[in-house]
């Protein structure tokens, strides 16, 4: 493991019948954090968890998994035996009951919690008799991250584990991933389009657009470093390109001028000051303001 | 717990088989007193194909164990065994929910793992599937006053275990190629009856006839078994499922 990184991928691509998913995917994940991967629907999120999970190998680039190689069908082996994986259609076997499947997992874990099984069990009131086929598509995610918890894993990685969960079970599932994390210093990589749950988890933040990381870093730097500088101007605002670094994006609707900033404000508004605005203002960004900016925007 | 997942995923074929292929061996055993009754009674012309059939029919049922052979081993048996070796054949990872599929994919083992224990259950069901209404008809035969050889019993089941094995695994080849449950089979059985008429057309083919093996009719003709033919067929699903296996490994999910 490189650096304290447990997930980490430099230029991979990845095309699937003449469609390129991945375009020179570089990111790279810090053990112990909880890094959301967000991008829009057809991004590439789920193609990069199959790659790191060996489902799927990369046309080129590289991609490892606690400094294994992902694309080794060996070293893979190794690779989900420390990870636990919840799908983003929390798909289990149907013909098995809920106590059957978390044997059945079980069965291949050497480190299976009992313990924590049972308590898991009675927080997410799971009916461990019950067919899952009879399964509320909240329980069966709160099963499936109890699969994945239990297992002892140093990486949980999770395909959009709140997509279609109401409130309250969303909240279950994400108090318990938080907490998992916390206490057993597990890292976890998810996948979401719920901005707020990433906000309200993640400690790092992955945005990646058409197969390229588009953002990467911590949350916390990312909010401080990230700024919308407005510049208002007496007619209408001029056709200018930055040259300052960490400009990400410059907008221009009739006298204003909207900058996106990814460091800070002081460089930019050195800069402006020769454009001879009228007013200036910035102000912190969200998360949602850095995602839409960086990647909504583009079509 | 790979063995029994793979167990419990083509248990209701197996079950199915288990209780229709003993029972049908059963009533095929017992039904020689009245079959030795009818044949009495019944003068085949052998002027026409169907006379010839009748008469070729009645010559078999004249003994009890050419009887059961005919009736059981050449004919229902083992047409009945190797239909539920394709169907057991089929099924597996790409047939699984796409959902399902990535749970399973996630697990700490192979896909060679995986889909070799696919493998070795659903053989393990078909040598089931071949040996118990073997035994079943063993064990009814007194029930009509007659007795069929338990040697003989299990040299047929292994022969027409080999047979059944190509079918399993030329099914479980197909399985690795379409995610469709139906496009197995029906290639399996098309594959079937391209073997048949090669068979029919070339009266045997040969000596090489995968379906006189899967009769066990050299056995049945005093010449012992097939061990050649055994020994191919067993190469031959060994290759099937080898070349499944590969084709798995290598697909993105």
């Amino acid at each position: 493991m490189a650096d304290g990184f447990v997930i980490e991928t430099t230029d991979l691509h990845k095309r699937y019948d003449g469609v390129e998913a991945l375009r020179g995917l570089t990111l790279a994940v810090p053990a112990g954090s909880i890094c959301g991967f967000l991008g829009r629907t057809g991004a590439g999120k789920t193609t990069t968890i199959k790659i790191l999970l060996g489902m799927a190998a990369p046309t080129s680039g590289r991609a490892a998994v606690f400094g294994l190689p992902a694309d080794s069908p060996a070293a893979s082996v190794d690779i989900r035996r420390r990870t636990g994986f919840v799908g983003d259609d929390k798909g289990l076997y149907d013909a098995m009951t809920v106590r059957g499947i978390v044997r059945h997992t079980a069965s291949f874990y050497p480190k299976w919690n009992r313990e924590m099984e049972e308590r898991y069990l009675r927080r997410f009131e799971l009916p461990a008799e019950r067919g899952i086929k009879g399964l509320s598509r909240g329980m069966r995610t709160k099963l499936a991250m109890l699969l994945a918890i239990c297992r002892g894993a140093d990486l949980l990685v999770l395909d959009e584990p709140t997509t279609g969960l109401d409130p309250a079970a969303t909240e279950d599932v994400l108090q318990a991933l938080v907490g998992h994390a916390a206490e057993q210093g597990t890292t976890v990589f998810f996948s979401s389009h719920q901005l707020g749950d990433v906000e309200q988890i993640a400690d790092h933040v992955v945005i990646i657009d058409r197969g390229r990381t588009a953002v990467a870093g911590s949350l916390d730097d990312l909010k401080q470093g990230y700024r919308r500088i407005q510049l208002v101007f007496d007619g209408d605002a001029p056709a200018y390109t930055f040259q300052t670094k960490g400009v990400e994006r410059v907008k221009r609707s009739g006298r204003v001028m909207t900058v996106l900033s990814s460091a800070g404000i002081d460089g930019v508004l050195g800069e402006a000051r020769a454009l001879n605005p009228v007013s200036t203002d910035s102000t912190p960004v969200t998360l949602k303001d850095i995602f839409l900016d960086t990647v909504a925007v583009e079509d | 717990m790979l063995l029994q997942h793979a167990f419990l995923e083509t248990r209701w074929r197996f079950l199915i088989g288990l209780v229709l292929l003993p029972v049908s061996a059963a009533f095929v055993a017992l039904g020689y007193p009245q079959v030795a009754a009818l044949t009495q009674s019944v003068t085949p012309t052998p002027d026409t194909a169907l006379g010839r059939d009748i008469a070729e029919a009645i010559e078999m049922a004249k003994t009890f164990y050419s009887y059961v052979w005919s009736q059981w081993f050449e004919q229902n048996g083992a047409q009945l065994a190797a239909f539920f070796a394709v169907i057991i054949g089929t099924g597996g990872l790409l047939s699984q929910s796409a959902a399902a599929r990535l749970f399973t994919l996630s697990l700490p083992v192979s896909r060679e793992q995986l889909l070799g224990a696919r493998a070795a259950a659903g053989l393990g069901q078909v040598l089931a599937l071949t040996l118990v209404p073997a035994l079943v008809i063993v064990v009814v035969s007194p029930i009509v006053a007659h007795s069929f050889p338990v040697l003989d019993a299990l040299a047929y089941a292994l022969c027409a275990f080999a047979g059944c094995a190509v079918f399993f695994s030329l099914a479980f080849l197909f399985s690795s190629m379409f995610s469709n449950v139906w496009a197995p089979v029906v290639l399996t059985l098309c594959a079937g009856s391209a073997l048949r008429m090669l068979d029919t057309i070339t009266n045997g083919s040969g000596g090489f006839s995968l379906f006189e093996m899967l009769h066990g009719e050299s056995y049945f003709r005093g010449h012992g078994l097939p061990w050649l033919m055994l020994l191919v067929s067993a190469g031959v699903s060994a290759a099937l499922i080898y070349a499944g296996i590969r084709h798995m490994a290598r697909q993105d999910f």
